[in-house]
């Protein structure tokens, strides 16, 4: 690895086919921020400032009104803190489940193993689909609920086998050692296996987490009262809906307008994501691609 | 292995098997007993009869669903847009992987990669969302920018011509830059010595990445290709529910979108169910066959990657 990049840096100066890649590079990086940018200035233009844009919209008259009105007028701020609760627990509970299924894979010869592999896969490429779930959830009372949002969804089949390579980096002498004093399965994966699979864990649960936060399809599905809705389905409920009818309470209303509260909108709903994206980066990026090496 | 060591061993392995209890009872609840539900396609469903209760029909909902014009519309649109899928958004992550191969200013590389990785975690909903304010057709940017420099505004969203152009762009944009983690990774553990071999042969950069880079890379390559051979009856239905509207359905709905309006929302149980077990059926089939052709051409397929 080293001796490569040493031996490139001596072979490769700046020649015009390498400008071309760095342009290409950044044209596309660009393509990808732009967007969210233009929601940020969106976010905190007034409307007048909209109005006025020739080509993009520039905030001269920076202001948060738009979310205050979102954060304390609209549905979004319940849904938020709803959101907040179901990600968390719904991650504690999956990765509780994952590691489980992960341990019981880990033994190879386990009399039974071969089974419950095969149980699992085949949930990977074949599912009742949507209308066969919804009557098993509406039959279980598992509609209107948060559990019914949460308790379905931990067992994810692809996960499993991820988690379990990564335990399988874990090495056999110190399980051996731990059995030699006396440890039972328990508590070698609780032990053992778990501290020592950190980044796997992290990676993993950087996955459920944002799955779970952008999760709108369940909840459109299986939930009918919108105070009840997690931020990702009152997002999808609440843009493009019209603020013409908004009182005003403790908002500026001249400087609302409905593109802007839509931007304040998507930014309030990513800013988690983005908060767990840089915080978490380093380890789940490094996960990633040594699970993908294993493989 | 004789009965009596069987028994011995499951006892000493009593705490595994009660760690794989409950992942098993999730399974049987959540995924195999809304398997059982399929049932229901053959059905006439009654709800204070239960699934097992209502009356055998046959094969009733399947006729009616095929000869459904929407049917036929929406086969044609998931199969044109999947295909749309592996011809643009397929090969992206690897270009983009076998760009970024080429930069070798770290900071830089590393500042595209924390760019570019990020449109993965956002969600449907919003980028659909941003893509709406970007292409509206009297605010948006891109048709503000249209105005101004002499052109006529466009109708991107509305518009039958241009709706594949729009999706598989949001695509590419949403998933291409995560997509090169894999083949970075994989780029990563290509032996060296290959390179200082090709270098010795008179190789440029160019044939490094033509003859050494990419045919290192063709079993991952492969297998990606398989996952997506086997969902190609998906087409992308998170993308395609978000941005698609009436005026569109003609080009835009998909199989899973259908099963979406005509199963849940006008409550068509049986039809719903019907034809999804239509697509998971053919699915699977595509997926063993990719499956198949990739273990003779690698050696080893899916189930053994998953081992």
């Amino acid at each position: 690895m080293r001796r490569e990049r040493t031996l490139r840096l001596k072979q490769n100066p700046m020649t015009v086919w390498k400008a071309i890649i760095y342009v290409c590079l950044f044209v596309f990086m660009a393509c990808c921020l732009f967007p969210l940018l233009y929601e940020v200035m969106l976010s905190v233009s007034s409307r007048d400032d909209f109005l006025a844009s020739k080509f993009i919209v520039i905030p001269k008259h920076f202001n948060l009104e738009m979310y205050k009105l979102i954060l304390f007028q609209d549905l979004i701020g319940r849904s938020f803190i709803i959101s907040v609760c179901i990600t968390l627990i719904a991650t504690v509970y999956s990765m509780a489940v994952l590691s489980l299924g992960a341990y019981v894979l880990l033994k190879n010869d386990l009399p039974g193993r071969r089974i419950f592999f095969v149980l699992l896969l085949i949930t990977m490429f074949f599912s009742g689909g949507l209308i066969p779930m919804v009557l098993t959830l509406r039959s279980l009372n598992l509609t209107n609920n948060f559990a019914g949002l949460i308790l379905p969804f931990g067992v994810s089949a692809f996960n499993i086998i991820l988690l379990r390579n990564f335990f399988a980096q874990v090495p056999k002498e110190v399980l051996e050692s731990a059995r030699m004093d006396g440890c039972d399965d328990f508590g070698c994966l609780f032990r053992f296996i778990l501290p020592l699979s950190k980044a796997g864990l992290a990676t993993i649960a950087v996955f459920t987490l944002v799955g779970k936060w952008n999760d709108w399809y369940w909840p459109m599905v299986l939930l009918t009262d919108e105070e009840m809705y997690p931020l990702a389905y009152q997002v999808k409920m609440a843009l493009n809906a019209s603020v013409d009818n908004v009182e005003a309470g403790i908002i500026d209303m001249t400087k609302v307008f409905a593109e802007g509260r839509n931007g304040a909108i998507i930014v309030i709903s990513l800013f988690p994501i983005a908060i767990v994206y840089v915080a978490l980066q380093k380890y789940f990026v490094q996960g990633v691609m040594l699970g993908a090496v294993k493989s | 292995m004789s009965k009596k060591n069987l028994k011995i061993k499951i006892w000493q392995n009593k705490q595994v098997y009660m760690m794989m209890l409950p992942v098993l009872v999730l399974l049987l609840i959540f995924s195999y007993y809304p398997m059982y539900g399929i049932i229901l396609a053959f059905k006439d469903y009654l709800p204070n009869k239960g699934i097992w209760g209502s009356e055998w029909v046959g094969f009733k909902h399947f006729i009616a669903v095929f000869s459904l014009p929407d049917f036929f519309t929406a086969f044609r649109n998931t199969i044109v847009i999947s295909l749309l899928t592996l011809i643009f958004c397929f090969p992206a992550p690897i270009f983009l992987a076998l760009l970024l191969n080429e930069v070798t200013n770290r900071p830089y590389k590393r500042f595209i990669q924390t760019c570019i990785y990020f449109p993965n975690f956002i969600s449907w909903v919003v980028l659909a969302g941003i893509i709406n304010s970007l292409l509206n057709y009297s605010t948006g940017t891109v048709n503000n920018i249209l105005a101004n420099i002499g052109l006529s505004r466009v109708e991107f969203l509305a518009s039958e011509a241009l709706f594949y152009p729009v999706l598989i762009v949001s695509c590419i944009i949403k998933d291409a830059g995560w997509g090169t983690i894999i083949y970075t990774a994989g780029i990563s553990s290509i032996d060296p010595t290959l390179y200082e071999a090709a270098m010795i042969d008179g190789c440029k950069r160019f044939g490094m990445a033509r003859y050494i880079t990419l045919p290192s890379l063709s079993p991952i390559i492969l297998i990606m290709f398989t996952m997506q051979v086997g969902n190609i009856l998906n087409a992308n239905f998170d993308a395609i529910y978000n941005l698609y509207n009436p005026t569109v359905y003609s080009v835009a709905d998909v199989i899973d979108t259908l099963v979406m309006r005509t199963g849940f929302e006008e409550g068509y149980y049986e039809r719903g169910t019907a034809i999804g077990l239509f697509k998971s059926v053919i699915n699977f089939i595509l997926l063993l066959s990719a499956n198949a052709i990739v273990k003779k051409i690698n050696g080893y397929g899916m189930y053994e990657v998953a081992e």
